[in-house]
């Protein structure tokens, strides 16, 4: 595009389209005219001439392209759209008071799912077994290999860190105690719920997610079906069975990372390292660590199908909903171990 | 030939072992609103997504003069500029709204302050048929028929030459159809647009289209004025324009 200043006119040339909006737009700033001709142009849109239009000034044409002016004047209603803008600090309330919502929200929907959990127990046929037991292999079992080594790993890390400190004193043994007290109270029910609140609790709200997005759910709900009996039941019973099973295997595989280690950089055998065992840990240390099992489980299952269901209908928002999924239930589970641990120390086990 | 703005000969198109085009030529002249009609599967799609170059494809695909399998890619990127599309189930972006929608093609290609983008977008909404209101509303906020009226806008917001349309009254209920089909037309007559598109409805084949051509057993079986390809020996198109659904339009037409 060129142009030309002759008195209070502007003469435009060339090629007139959406690429050449911003070279004007500069221009407006720069000249000071009345009149805009357009009559040279080669070729001219109806995207210039909105703006040509929103200038206000006046405009010569020719009849062709005063034709397609018309059209575009028809169609140009002018005025602006409402634009909403809020402060800093309204924004914050906002933000605050949608949180104490979505924790109402997440109230609600445990609610709702204890009373038509009330009604499974009383009519277990609407239990879909075969999609329990599916669930149970892909997040459970499949979850054998990683859990194996992670916990072998920490377990074998702890023992090792260990053994440096008790060397010094020559208290080489009590390393049997440090990794089986830690493991089974503590390390071994939180890395099963940390994984699976990874690898579990994505994978439920991406399902449902999507499902709510395409509209599968209303599929669900016109068939007659319950949603929760096909998407949340057999997902919280999938977990409250995976993650004490879990939690076992994760507690064998600690103390035996601790053991491998004991033998190499302390030098304790296999038939001492049991035998301390046998005093450093009675079966309630046991039981602390599975206890917290199925509260881990339920928090896992239910926020994940809880943000699937929250998922709005486009597909950002099914990735901010699995971001927040896994982030709230590794959340939920440690205030869950924290308020346990409280417990167990005032009930004194 | 001048006038002539998309040109293909012999194109051949496969997946893998399977071809689905096989030495097809059309030719749409500037202005036109060309059809192209088929049945399920036969191909029409395919044509269509090679001419976008979204497939490759063998032969010669000439747009605007420029021939595409042998173009560089700047020369594509000019080209694809001059297209505007409209798929088949409108796909807006889900996470922006039917403002934004429109909005993205004007942001990629031009600098502009957002007041002016505005203005554009809400005349291109105008121009479509759609109310001022939608700007600010979600996709999934819209029903069909205004998704694809949207989809429309955003295809026609850069002014171009070409607008391909994919299926563009499937799903959309007679009132609604007609009302799209008008609003092609105008934008036809009124800026210049040549039309290209898909359909199986008759309504538009015989309502608006300028030129057709129908596809048939992975080859052209005929191309030129609707009422001229009504008038081919073929049992399918005899189906089509006799059957149930179609002999309205011979009532109509002869009496």
């Amino acid at each position: 595009m060129q142009y030309k200043i002759d008195g209070n006119r502007l003469i435009l040339y060339g090629e007139l389209t959406y690429k050449s909006i911003e070279k004007l737009s500069k221009i407006v700033k720069k000249e000071r005219f009345k009149l805009v001709d357009i009559t040279k142009a080669e070729t001219i849109d109806t995207t210039f001439m909105v703006f040509l239009i929103t200038l206000k000034k006046e405009i010569v044409a020719n009849s062709e392209q005063m034709k397609l002016l018309d059209i575009v004047k028809e169609n140009f209603k002018g005025g602006t759209l409402e634009h909403k803008k809020v402060g800093f600090f309204y924004e914050i309330g906002l933000k605050f008071i949608e949180r104490i919502k979505e924790l109402y929200c997440f109230l609600v929907f445990i609610g709702e799912v204890f009373i038509k959990g009330v009604g499974v127990v009383f009519k277990p046929k609407r239990l879909r077994i075969k999609s329990i037991a599916k669930d149970i292999e892909l997040m459970g079992f499949n979850a054998i290999p990683i859990l194996a080594t992670i916990s072998f790993l920490i377990g074998a890390v702890i023992a090792y860190h260990g053994s440096i400190r008790l060397k010094q004193f020559g208290a080489n043994i009590f390393v049997v105690d440090l990794v089986s007290i830690s493991v089974l109270r503590e390390l071994g029910p939180l890395i099963v719920a940390i994984l699976l609140a990874g690898r579990s609790a994505s994978s439920y709200t991406t399902q449902i997610g999507i499902m709510n997005v395409t509209e599968e759910i209303d599929v669900i709900k016109t068939m007659g079906v319950e949603p929760f009996d096909v998407l949340v039941f057999p997902k919280i019973i999938s977990m409250l069975v995976s993650v004490p099973l879990l939690t076992i295997l994760a507690d064998i595989s600690g103390v035996f990372g601790g053991l491998v280690v004991a033998k190499l950089s302390l030098g304790i055998t296999l038939r001492d390292f049991i035998l301390r065992l046998h005093q450093a840990i009675s079966i309630n240390t046991f039981l602390a660590g599975l206890l917290k099992a199925p509260a881990f489980a339920f928090l896992i299952a239910t926020i994940g199908a809880y943000k699937g269901f929250r998922t709005q209908k486009n597909v950002e928002s099914i990735g901010k909903s699995v971001t927040i999924s896994v982030v709230d239930s590794i959340f939920a589970v440690i205030i869950a171990d924290a308020i346990f641990s409280v417990l167990f120390r005032w009930m004194g086990i | 030939m001048d006038g002539d703005i998309i040109v293909v000969r012999d194109l051949k198109v496969s997946y893998g072992k399977r071809v689905v085009l096989d030495g097809v030529s059309i030719t749409v002249k500037k202005g036109d609103i060309y059809t192209i009609l088929g049945r399920s599967g036969s191909g029409k799609t395919t044509l269509m997504r090679a001419i976008l170059m979204l497939e490759k494809s063998l032969g010669k695909i000439e747009v605007l003069g420029v021939d595409l399998n042998s173009a560089r890619e700047s020369e594509k990127e000019k080209i694809k500029k001059s297209y505007g599309v409209m798929f088949q189930a409108a796909s807006l972006f889900t996470s922006l709204t039917v403002g934004e929608n429109v909005a993205v093609p004007l942001k990629e290609s031009a600098k502009l302050d957002w007041e002016t983008t505005v203005d554009i977008v809400r005349f291109k909404l105008s121009l479509v048929g759609l109310e001022q209101d939608v700007f600010n509303l979600y996709p999934y906020e819209l029903s069909g028929g205004m998704r694809k009226k949207a989809a429309l806008a955003r295809a026609l917001v850069l002014d171009p030459k070409i607008i391909f349309l994919d299926e563009p009254t499937s799903g959309l209920d007679p009132v609604s159809a007609d009302d799209f089909d008008r609003t092609i037309a105008e934008l036809n007559r009124l800026l210049g647009i040549t039309v290209v598109m898909i359909t199986h409805d008759l309504d538009s084949f015989f309502g608006i289209s300028k030129r057709a051509c129908i596809l048939r057993d992975k080859k052209v079986l005929a191309e030129g004025k609707p009422y001229d390809i009504m008038k081919q020996d073929d049992e399918w198109l005899k189906k089509l324009f006799f059957g149930e659904r179609g002999s309205k339009f011979t009532r109509w037409n002869h009496g």
